[in-house]
């Protein structure tokens, strides 16, 4: 084995331990499934492996495996329509209601309309809750890795959570789902 | 329907359990990942050999022509005088017309579009991307449609590109180009933009003998100097990208160069690395058994010829407190229920119980081996608290008065409106800990770099128990202090016992033996870097050896082997 080899074997186990947590997370997010989350995690890092000899700091290593990670949710995405398959799977996981007083149960109901709602929205503007919302990432960050300007992660963010908020009333009024948002 | 604001909607998402992965399966996958990433590295060993085997020629009559070029450029470089950063011309998300950029940028602008002519025609969009540097977007139609055609950056003041973006070239599918197309095109891409500036610059293979991207970097009295560099991405059509990954360079004329001087000896350098790890202890994931084991912190760079350590723009260590002496009690906190919970949250901690209940989440949360854990929620109150168990017992809690939240990157631990000061707020905070700190522990350190779970009106501590005055990383406590009401916001025990002795220290091999390992694999080189100095950029550069900080360097202080 030559020190490069080496090397790349270091890399990848550094690489590993800083970023699957994040990538996990991301794509528990935006898929809202354990299993499935845990499937891509894996996919994603073969990925990094193969590619490894490619990245070019072009960006930082965290955003350029988060942008691998988009691309392979979103081609997740469209194979399985993921929005139909883990509604279903997100209410299986809901706690039983039974005996709960009423306030506590208004909330888990409504905490359950809003996982539905953003599971209902485009992958463009699910990504830019999940990365600039819920994992918080500077919008700098965000534009690096969704591949668009900062002007328009600022612009969708605030879209996106307009639009999470107007699907989970919906979907409480209504009792159901809609199509997907646009 | 009540509707929550965006913070408590986002908080839901943040605080579903399963967000968390479980530690089996990043251990299971850890493993098999090491399974793919040797057999990709067989497969592409064998492929490599056959090229190089093929392209040794070509390799070699190119050295033999481009020698004579290059003695004559670090002979010969060119020198661009200006030391004095420019006030920002554009503000960031400033948005404006293509006429009312700069004069350096109009400059670049014409030899772009000399190399891309059809840029000519297009009517872009320009905004501040930050203070003083522009983004330029150039579009094209497409059924309707405006798509991405180009994107570049520049700095206002200079014209330089910072990054420049062919997304067309980009999205077409093009084979990988010839070593000498990939570097005959892109030498002719940066030349036209660089002028007589692309002389200092010499040409590079990018990381694994790849064409794809050509990297150069400048280079000065033989020297490289580090960070100034562009990558230029080709394929067989032409260039893609050209990128600057730590951002265009400020001008620095040659003559800010200090010429090479008395740089430090090997053993010198053997000494100053030595003295850039640490050993530190940490328990195996699997067995719970101690290592001792020795790591790299290092700000990546230090002065050729004093040893000093030197700050570059992408920096960054743990930053490490003094010793904080403790007295352990060892209190453990039965918690076997939702009513236990709560007892514990009012007596031991004082909140406010009234009106309050817990419920677990039956979502199960992710486990070590032989841990059974458990999170509680609260419903009633003003206040949402999370309450974390392991195996029946207390081991950490959330409260949240009212939804805030603060990205840790932003908070650098200056909470808003505080009242108390950080020295206050950690004296609150070792006062609470002690009662709860595991009788083994005598002594603590804070790394004051990680700020977790961050809310923006509270201090962040994260206190790592010492074993023999060596970090244990695997025994952490968090405490967050409300820096407003002195109010513990979080406690999180991460405390793992130990599954056998500790090593003893004196059975580690030296600092010496160890940094002799590291640098066989990794060793310094010798360059320039532009120093940051009180979080500015000093345009005075410096000499200084690089140390390897991208490689994942973990030595097992007792066999002297890596830790894979």
């Amino acid at each position: 084995m030559d020190a490069r080899e080496d090397r790349g074997q270091q890399d990848i186990s550094g690489i590993y331990r800083m970023y699957s947590k994040e990538v996990y997370q991301y794509l528990y997010h935006f898929i809202g499934s354990r299993e499935a989350a845990e499937d891509l995690t894996q996919e994603v890092f073969v990925r990094v492996i193969k590619s490894l000899h490619r990245f070019e700091e072009r960006s930082s290593m965290r955003t350029w495996i988060l942008h691998i990670a988009k691309h392979v949710a979103i081609d997740e995405y469209r194979k399985k329509r993921l929005q139909t398959i883990f509604a279903g799977t997100l209410l299986k996981l809901l706690p039983s209601t039974e005996g709960l007083p009423e306030k506590e149960l208004q909330d888990k109901e409504e905490r359950t309309h809003f996982e539905k709602a953003l599971l209902q929205l485009k992958p463009k503007y699910r990504n830019v809750i999940v990365l600039r919302g819920i994992r918080e990432y500077t919008v700098k960050e965000t534009a690096e890795i969704l591949g668009c300007t900062e002007a328009k992660v600022k612009v969708d963010f605030h879209r996106a959570m307009k639009m999470v908020k107007e699907v989970a009333l919906h979907i409480y009024e209504k009792g159901a789902g809609v199509n997907e948002i646009s | 329907m009540k509707f929550p604001s965006d913070e408590e909607v986002l908080q839901e998402f943040r605080n579903r359990p399963d967000a968390v992965p479980r530690s089996e399966f990043l251990h299971t996958l850890e493993r098999k990942l090491v399974e793919v990433e040797q057999q990709h590295r067989s497969r592409s060993k064998m492929r490599r050999t056959t090229i190089r085997l093929g392209l040794s020629a070509a390799v070699l009559l190119a050295v033999f022509f481009l020698a004579p070029i290059f003695t004559r450029l670090i002979t010969h470089p060119e020198s661009i005088m200006t030391t004095k950063p420019e006030a920002p011309l554009v503000l960031k998300g400033q948005q404006l017309k293509l006429a009312e950029v700069s004069p350096a940028v109009k400059q670049t602008l014409e030899k772009l579009f000399n190399l891309v002519p059809e840029l000519k025609t297009m009517e872009p969009k320009v905004i501040g991307k930050e203070d003083g540097v522009y983004e330029i977007v150039f579009y094209q139609k497409e059924q309707g449609k405006e798509q991405r055609y180009v994107s570049v950056e520049m700095v206002a003041a200079t014209g330089k590109i910072s990054n420049y973006e062919n997304e067309k070239a980009m999205n077409e599918e093009a084979p990988s180009p010839t070593e000498e197309e990939a570097k005959q095109m892109s030498a002719a891409f940066l030349q036209a933009l660089l002028g007589d500036e692309f002389k200092q610059y010499q040409v590079s293979q990018n990381a694994n003998n790849d064409w794809s991207s050509v990297a150069y970097t400048r280079y000065e009295n033989g020297l490289p100097v580090f960070l100034d560099r562009y990558y230029v991405g080709v394929n067989s059509k032409g260039v893609t990208y050209v990128n600057t990954p730590e951002g265009a360079q400020p001008p620095v004329s040659s003559e800010a160069f200090p010429k090479p001087g008395t740089f430090l000896s090997e053993e010198e350098v053997i000494a100053k690395v030595a003295s850039l790890i640490e050993l530190t202890y940490s328990l195996e994931k699997d067995t719970g058994k101690p290592l001792l084991t020795y790591s790299l912190e290092t700000t990546g760079y230090f002065h050729a010829e004093t040893g000093e350590d030197v700050e570059s723009v992408s920096s960054h260590t743990s930053r490490y407190s003094d010793v904080i002496s403790v007295k352990p009690g060892g209190k453990k906190l039965a918690a076997r229920d939702a009513d236990e919970v709560a007892k514990v949250m009012a007596e031991e901690f004082g909140i406010d119980m009234n009106g309050v209940s817990f419920e677990a989440d039956e979502r199960i949360l992710p486990d070590k081996k032989g841990v059974e854990g458990t999170l509680y929620k609260s419903s009633g109150g003003t206040e949402k608290i999370m309450v974390y168990t392991n195996n029946k017992e207390l081991t950490g809690f959330q409260i949240r008065g009212k939804i805030e939240t603060a990205s840790s990157t932003q908070h650098d631990n200056k909470p808003a409106n505080a009242k108390l000061t950080y020295e206050e707020a950690k004296e609150k905070a070792v006062q609470f800990l002690e009662p709860y700190l595991d009788s083994s522990v005598k002594e603590l350190k804070i790394d004051e770099s990680q700020i977790m779970m961050p809310t923006s009106t509270a201090y962040s501590f994260s206190f790592f128990a010492l074993h023999d005055g060596v970090v244990v990383t695997d025994q952490n406590y968090l405490v967050n202090v409300d820096g407003q009401t002195g109010q513990i916001v979080n406690f999180m025990d991460n405390f793992m016992k130990p599954i056998g002795p500790f090593p003893d220290l004196d059975t580690a091999i030296s600092r010496e033996e160890a940094v002799k390992q590291f640098l066989q694999s990794h060793p310094v080189e010798l360059g320039y870097i532009l120093p940051v100095e009180k979080e500015t950029l000093q345009l005075r550069p410096l000499p200084v050896y690089s140390v390897d900080t991208r490689a994942y360097f973990l030595l097992d202080a007792i066999s002297g082997k890596l830790v894979k």
